[in-house]
């Protein structure tokens, strides 16, 4: 086996046997990268979707403040966010965990983004179909809820497949404030054998795996939301 | 950068040294040139005064969260005597001695006058935390001192360095600027206050 690996490394760039035998340990921060992604998503989607309905408001001071936290959202780093919140806040005496913290910045920041693409899915409804709910007497509710949002969801799949790659590769920044998830347990064994580059390499190959397989199950869900569609792409 | 880049950027020959109190060992000597020490030091712990975390000996390190950054020997050897390293990214000294401060780690393990210096910058910190004397340590290549890191295959480099160390560690200038800012101390010769106990870091699983 260690003939194999031995073969496949490049000299003073990648060490093959050394990746192979920290895989275990990067791969055991899986989990909490996970479980990072789908709270952060879930999180997101929910204060995205109060986004854009504050942003479609007819209150103008709700319009006025949807706007503006999506433009400060939009605008900053997140990796200043992360840091403001999980060391910025004890100074207000208000200490959060590193996971809460990382989960909080992520849904804060995010759900501006997921809330523009489901701004943007709502006006791509041809505006017929409102007209035509108008005419059969259907309420403002119930027009969004059995005609507009099905329509609108189809197309906002490929923009949220974007947000939770994205995401799940956001997780590695949570290393920062000391969560343990892959990007972090890569650091330590890359600390321990003086070695950054190989296990750098190695975790761009698990990342793209995983996010391979969020990129199929995407293109599943759009194949099953589509599937009573006539032009299918 | 920190320490992953300085590390690939000496390998890849964008840098052609790096200082960081990198302390002389077989295992770095097998993949880096390093000089000949320039300072030798050992290593505390920083506590929180009003009960010294509850540390009063290494035994009670078990169970403690200690800060550091991720990969370094301390926090290997954190782990190997039963504590949880909690791993920060490349933060400033004042993040920290601020989460020791306020509970979210009990210690940090590190370099003495690092440490000393770190509490001296920072008054407030400086009230609020110490560094006990009973608990002085070393590590098994703590004697070796600390060398300058350069690429394994530049002897040429490496040579000058260390004729140039030399020639200052003879006509002290080295050690006026241990004297200037460690306190008065001198890095240059082996450190005579009294090491409670000498560990060994083992490896971590590769």
């Amino acid at each position: 086996m260690n003939d194999i690996l031995t073969h496949l490394s490049i000299p003073n760039f990648f060490n093959a046997p050394l990746a192979w035998h920290s895989l275990p340990f990067i791969l055991s921060g899986l989990p909490m990268t996970i479980e990072l992604t789908i709270v952060s998503f879930i999180g997101q989607i929910i204060l995205g979707t109060l986004l854009t309905l504050g942003q479609m408001s007819h209150y103008k001071w709700l319009h006025w403040l949807s706007r503006t936290y999506i433009s400060f959202m939009r605008g900053t780093p997140i990796l200043v966010l992360l840091f403001l919140i999980y060391f910025g806040l004890p100074y207000t005496g208000w200490r959060v965990a590193a996971f809460p913290a990382a989960a909080a910045a992520f849904i804060l920041n995010g759900a501006a983004y997921v809330s523009e693409i489901f701004r943007s899915s709502l006006l791509g409804i041809d505006e017929g179909q409102w007209v035509a709910a108008q005419s059969l007497g259907m309420t403002h509710f119930v027009t969004m809820r059995d005609i507009i949002l099905p329509q609108a969801m189809r197309t906002s799949i490929p923009a949220m497949g974007n947000v939770i790659l994205d995401l799940f590769k956001g997780t590695s920044l949570a290393a920062m404030i000391t969560v343990t998830e892959m990007f972090m347990n890569a650091k330590i064994i890359g600390g321990d054998n003086f070695d950054y580059m190989t296990v750098y390499l190695e975790i761009a190959l698990i990342y793209w795996a995983c996010c391979s397989i969020i990129t199929a199950g995407q293109n599943h869900l759009e194949r099953y939301v589509n599937r009573n569609m006539v032009n299918q792409h | 950068m920190d320490v992953s880049g300085t590390m690939s950027a000496l390998n890849n020959g964008t840098v052609d040294m790096a200082v960081n109190d990198y302390s002389i060992s077989k295992k770095r000597e097998k993949q880096f040139a390093l000089s000949t020490p320039y300072k030798f030091s050992f290593d505390s712990m920083i506590v929180r005064k009003k009960d010294q975390s509850g540390i009063h000996s290494f035994a009670d390190l078990k169970g403690k969260k200690t800060g550091g950054e991720a990969g370094t020997s301390y926090q290997r050897l954190a782990k190997q005597l039963g504590a949880t390293p909690v791993n920060y990214d490349n933060v400033s000294n004042d993040v920290y001695l601020k989460d020791v401060a306020n509970g979210r780690t009990d210690a940090i393990l590190n370099d003495y006058y690092l440490q000393s210096m770190a509490l001296k910058a920072l008054p407030d910190m400086n009230k609020k935390l110490m560094i006990p004397s009973n608990l002085y340590f070393a590590t098994q290549n703590t004697k070796n001192g600390s060398g300058i890191l350069m690429k394994k295959s530049n002897t040429a480099l490496k040579d000058a360095v260390n004729k140039e160390l030399a020639k200052l560690l003879k006509n002290g200038t080295i050690k006026k600027i241990s004297a200037k800012y460690y306190g008065g101390a001198d890095v240059t010769s082996k450190p005579k206050v009294h090491i409670a106990k000498t560990f060994t870091v083992k490896d971590s699983e590769q």
